[in-house]
């Protein structure tokens, strides 16, 4: 047993350094999830920590300046021609949509109609897809089915969520030896990808067993706007109470102008 | 140049070391690794209404824990295995026993016996409400399995067989290590990606 807890160690450790001596922030390899649960990741170069001010500072959109979100997109309507669609895809097609997608933050969602809190949280990556839509998220739903009746379920679950502004895609492999290649273990499990296409956060429901693992929609929409480089949305929400509460400390002193003429 | 190759096998070295030495948990599981005494369970409720504690199957010479569910399909999908399983080790001194750790209304006691009497189950049904049993062994999904040898160190955890579909096995991984620990001989693959429903697990509970 110590033999083998020594071979396993040391060829972590082997691959910890190795990895660092290489620099694993530069490689493909940061879309695999592999290296990040619930966690900001670090890499051997550069912070990743999700802000955009953090690593290579792209150009500042006139959004990126705003600290509140603009209007929420409005998904279009059923009656526009409008077809959700399901893609069939593998880890070459999944890595394909996060290189597309550089540029913007990527939220996925890893799902499937088997997975029954999957199916109740689904609701809230939709929210997500529409309110941060002009801030520059882009939305990937990628469900892991066992046949293609499952995906046909799928497909009418998302047309009945509306998931008009998500990519759809669901894996291609064989149910059975999906899971190893986006290291999943629990379903949902959700990523949050920066502008640079660096994972920066990960929620797995296949690793919730501790509290600093444990998560809700609120982390998930946190996540998504540090990496948007927007504020936290309760320190937003706490600058409107502070605004609020000046404008009901002034209404008083006006009233009490205006009691004692 | 070779200075830094000699620092970075030291240090690999002595990485390795404090590893192996502290113990780390499992590829797939953050709580226990194979060769760990099993942390067991006490005094949980079975669908027989009486109570369970892991030293009721201490005379099983290998104990098989499933952690499972009512309302995962992945689990229900495996539910006839493990009646076959149970009915063919069951004279060799081997214990399955299946704990469902859900809380919620369709896995409360009375729906974990109408479950049990559609798929004829030949094994203890035992509900824990607590969960603790299942974040004592890093459970993470339904089904999960654990096979504990006579001594209830883990010998083997993750899935039990290669394939949802029952016909595409080719890996019945509990019962390759069940077979090994009877005749003696060393579990070949110990440790697989569990793969099923997330386990519920009730925040705070911990």
């Amino acid at each position: 047993m110590m033999d083998r807890n020594f071979t396993v160690a040391a060829s972590t450790a082997f691959l910890f350094f190795a990895a660092l001596f290489v620099g694993c922030g530069d490689s493909d390899s940061d879309h695999d999830g592999t290296d990040a649960t619930n966690s900001s990741l670090t890499s051997g170069d550069s912070d990743t920590s999700g802000s955009p001010t953090d690593g290579t500072e792209p150009e500042p959109a006139e959004w990126e300046t705003s600290s509140q979100p603009t209007a929420v997109a409005k998904p279009k309507k059923k009656s526009d021609d409008w077809e959700i669609s399901l893609e069939s895809a593998d880890k070459a097609g999944y890595d394909a949509v996060l290189k597309k997608n550089i540029g913007s933050v990527v939220l996925v969602d890893f799902w499937g109609t088997w997975c029954l809190a999957c199916m109740k949280d689904f609701p809230h990556t939709v929210e997500l897809s529409r309110k941060y839509r002009d801030q520059g998220l882009r939305v990937v739903s990628f469900s892991i089915e066992s046949d293609d009746e499952a995906r046909g379920q799928g497909l009418a679950f998302l047309k009945k969520v509306d998931a008009s502004l998500i990519e759809n895609l669901t894996c291609s492999i064989d149910f059975d030896d999906a899971f190893e290649p986006f290291d999943l273990i629990g379903l949902p499990d959700y990523r949050v990808y920066n502008r640079e296409g660096k994972l920066v956060k990960r929620f797995s429901n296949g690793d919730n067993i501790d509290e600093e693992t444990a998560f809700t929609h609120e982390d998930i929409e946190a996540a998504v706007r540090e990496a948007l480089g927007l504020p936290a949305e309760n320190a937003a929400k706490q600058d409107d109470v502070k605004k609020d509460d000046t404008k009901e400390n002034d209404i008083p002193k006006d009233d009490a102008a205006e009691g004692a003429e | 140049m070779y200075r830094r190759l000699a620092v970075f096998a030291c240090l690999t070295a002595l990485i390795g070391v404090s590893f192996a030495a502290t113990g780390f948990a499992g590829k797939y599981n953050k709580k226990l690794s194979i060769g760990d005494k099993a942390p067991g369970f006490e005094a949980i409720t079975g669908i027989d209404a009486k109570s369970h504690s892991i030293g009721d199957y201490a005379k099983a010479k290998v104990l098989v824990l499933c952690f499972t569910c009512n309302t995962c399909p992945v689990a229900a999908g495996y539910n006839d295995r493990f009646v076959k399983f149970t009915r063919e080790y069951k004279d060799q001194g081997v214990e399955f026993v299946a704990i469902n750790v859900n809380n919620d209304d369709d896995n409360k006691l009375d729906k974990m016996r109408e479950r049990a009497q559609k798929s004829g189950f030949n094994f203890d049904y035992l509900h824990d409400s607590s969960q603790e049993s299942a974040r004592a062994f890093g459970a993470t999904v339904t089904p999960q399995i654990f096979v504990l040898g006579k001594d209830r160190k883990v010998v083997y955890m993750g899935k039990f067989d290669d394939s949802l579909n029952p016909s595409k096995i080719k890996h019945n991984y509990v019962r390759d290590a069940v077979d090994a620990v009877l005749a003696g001989k060393e579990v070949e693959v110990s440790e697989t990606r569990q793969i099923g429903c997330s386990i519920p697990y009730d925040p705070g509970s911990n």
